[in-house]
């Protein structure tokens, strides 16, 4: 088990696999809404992965209005993920749409997730004491 | 956070539950984002609640229901019809009464209802220095950088919490620190229309700069739609505030855009750069067009007299869609001027309010219920004179797209074809 330390942005306690992308994410346009499948060229072989129930790591979010949109949409459609791992920095429309709709994100990790963290690891985001737990897959 | 008395007894519900609990998501998004303490906003611009969006309209109506109302003049971003033509745009009349009850209560939550992406265009023009909450990221990046007003990059309905509150925390662009300039670009391109100057926007915001805050350097006499052209599509990446020392409100010298501390190294754009741009659009293969999609932004007067202009006498070829985008208030002067006959004539139309990506063929998840949503039609090859459009249009309606001058979208309307 490896444990990190990041900074608590929005508050609260998520688990599931991750889903790791690096890269930055504008969730308006690379999630569909309704089913939380991950779409578009740009996210490479995740591209169809389904974000619900699972801990997402990506850079940054791009984009602004329609973010905050889509992510109150996703939420309330029932495939939100269960908590958001900002890396590099936590950017607003994001951050505003997951207050909204009560997703926990954290941010700036102590460890370089993309150096520790695979696809399919067992993650847990206590997002308030600022602590991300990660369970490698194969020790499962 | 350190909060003041008032601050303080909005958030222990002394004003009421639905600032209370606006008051409280801000507070936890300023913790966030290690902000000292709050600044009062003078003006809010928000979500339009369109109907295509349920959770829009859902936040709309709780904050409604528990009597909530902007304390600040506060604007709203385009909704999902015409408000007044919305038969003419093929809107079932189940949607638009949904859209319709929408507006009622926008208006009884004090907000006034300007529907544009542009409420600068509206009269919306806040003092230098203030600071705001705004939806839309070319507004956004409009006041910040040619109005030198203070915005955040904020996003959907988390907006109206500040004009319920009339607060924000103080943290991002509504610090000194974060205002000063960390690249500087050197254009020796040669931009002739704001449709080259959205193509700037966009390799600089996009491709060049990132999220830091770019000043320009060889930029000739640009016009106000040359500006908001630049602003919309520099905001495509995550550039929220340029500088063009001279034109734009907080530098007159590059000195002054940098904050003291000018950078030795310079990004050069050149004619190559501009001309990749239209080439990353060019996703259009059949020659056919299908629309011609213009006024994104929404189109000033003056953009709308140029179109008048080119297609007085004129007839578009019957298979083309011909839109024009305005809010109401140039509208108004564009039918006194006799641009929206010249535009009805050619077989065209001026709609205000909404756009193509944001009415009843928007990548919607979930509407309201109990409304009708017409399903899309193929929108084959779309043709637009705006960067930001050819960007997300043909993306978000799922077809091909090219951005052609203003001149060429007219001559494609009519013999319908772009090349």
């Amino acid at each position: 088990m490896i444990e990190m330390k990041a900074k608590c942005i929005v508050k609260g306690y998520g688990e599931g696999e991750a889903i790791v992308l690096n890269q930055s994410l504008s969730i308006f346009g690379q999630i569909n809404m309704l089913t939380g499948e991950l779409m578009g060229h740009d996210v490479g072989e995740l591209r169809g992965k389904c974000v619900k129930g699972k801990i997402l790591f990506f850079t940054h979010g791009m984009a602004a209005s329609g973010t905050v949109i889509a992510v109150n949409e996703i939420a309330s459609n029932g495939v939100a993920p269960a908590a958001i791992v900002q890396v590099t920095y936590p950017d607003t429309p994001t951050v505003q749409g997951c207050i909204m709709s009560g997703i926990p994100v954290v941010s700036q990790p102590d460890m370089n997730p993309f150096d520790h963290v695979k696809t399919g690891d067992w993650v847990e985001v206590d997002s308030t004491r600022g602590i991300v737990r990660v369970i490698p897959k194969k020790n499962k | 956070m350190k909060l003041t008395r008032e601050e303080q007894e909005m958030l222990e519900g002394k004003k009421g539950p639905a600032v209370q609990k606006a008051m409280e998501m801000l507070v936890e998004y300023g913790e966030g984002f290690n902000a000292e303490c709050m600044v009062d906003v003078n003006y809010v611009h928000a979500d339009g609640g369109q109907v295509v969006f349920h959770k829009t309209v859902d936040h709309i109506e709780e904050y409604h229901s528990r009597g909530a109302l902007a304390r600040v003049p506060a604007s709203t971003e385009v909704t999902a019809m015409d408000m007044s033509q919305w038969k003419e745009m093929g809107i079932p009349e189940d949607y638009a009464q949904r859209q319709k009850d929408v507006d009622k209560k926008l208006k009884e939550m004090n907000f006034a209802c300007t529907y544009t992406c542009t409420p600068y265009l509206a009269g919306y023009i806040p003092p230098k220095g203030s600071h705001i909450a705004s939806v839309e990221s070319s507004n956004q990046t409009f006041m910040n950088s040619v109005l030198g007003v203070r915005s955040n990059r904020d996003g959907g309905q988390f907006t109206s919490l500040s004009a319920f509150t009339g607060k924000y925390p103080k943290f991002g662009y509504h610090l000194d620190e974060n205002r000063k300039g960390t690249h500087l670009i050197n254009v020796r391109a040669e931009l002739k229309d704001s449709t080259d100057y959205g193509a700037l926007g966009l390799h600089i915001g996009r491709y060049v700069v990132g999220s830091g805050v770019p000043v320009l350097k060889g930029i000739k006499n640009p016009t106000f739609e040359d500006l908001k052209a630049l602003s919309a599509l520099m905001a495509q990446g995550a550039v929220a505030l340029y500088h063009i020392p001279g034109v734009t409100a907080e530098a007159q010298t590059l000195e002054e855009a940098f904050h003291g501390q000018i950078p030795k190294d310079e990004i050069v754009v050149t004619q190559k750069d501009i001309e990749a741009v239209y080439e990353r659009l060019k996703t259009a293969k059949d020659p056919r067009v299908n629309i011609v999609d213009l006024g994104c932004p929404h189109y000033t007067l003056e953009e709308i007299r140029k179109v008048a202009s080119l297609v007085r006498g004129r007839k578009k070829h019957t298979d083309v869609i011909f839109n024009v985008w305005t809010v109401r208030t140039v509208k108004i002067l564009a039918d006194s001027m006799g641009y929206t006959g010249a535009i009805e004539d050619f077989g065209g139309r001026i709609f205000t309010d909404s756009c193509i990506t944001s009415c009843q063929w928007s990548p919607t998840s979930r509407p309201c219920s109990n409304i009708t949503v017409p399903k899309r039609p193929n929108f084959g090859t779309f043709v637009t004179d705006s960067v930001k459009h050819g960007w997300g249009g043909p993306l978000q309606l799922e077809c091909e797209g090219v951005v052609l001058k203003l001149e060429d979208c007219i001559k494609a309307a009519i013999t319908g074809r772009w090349c």
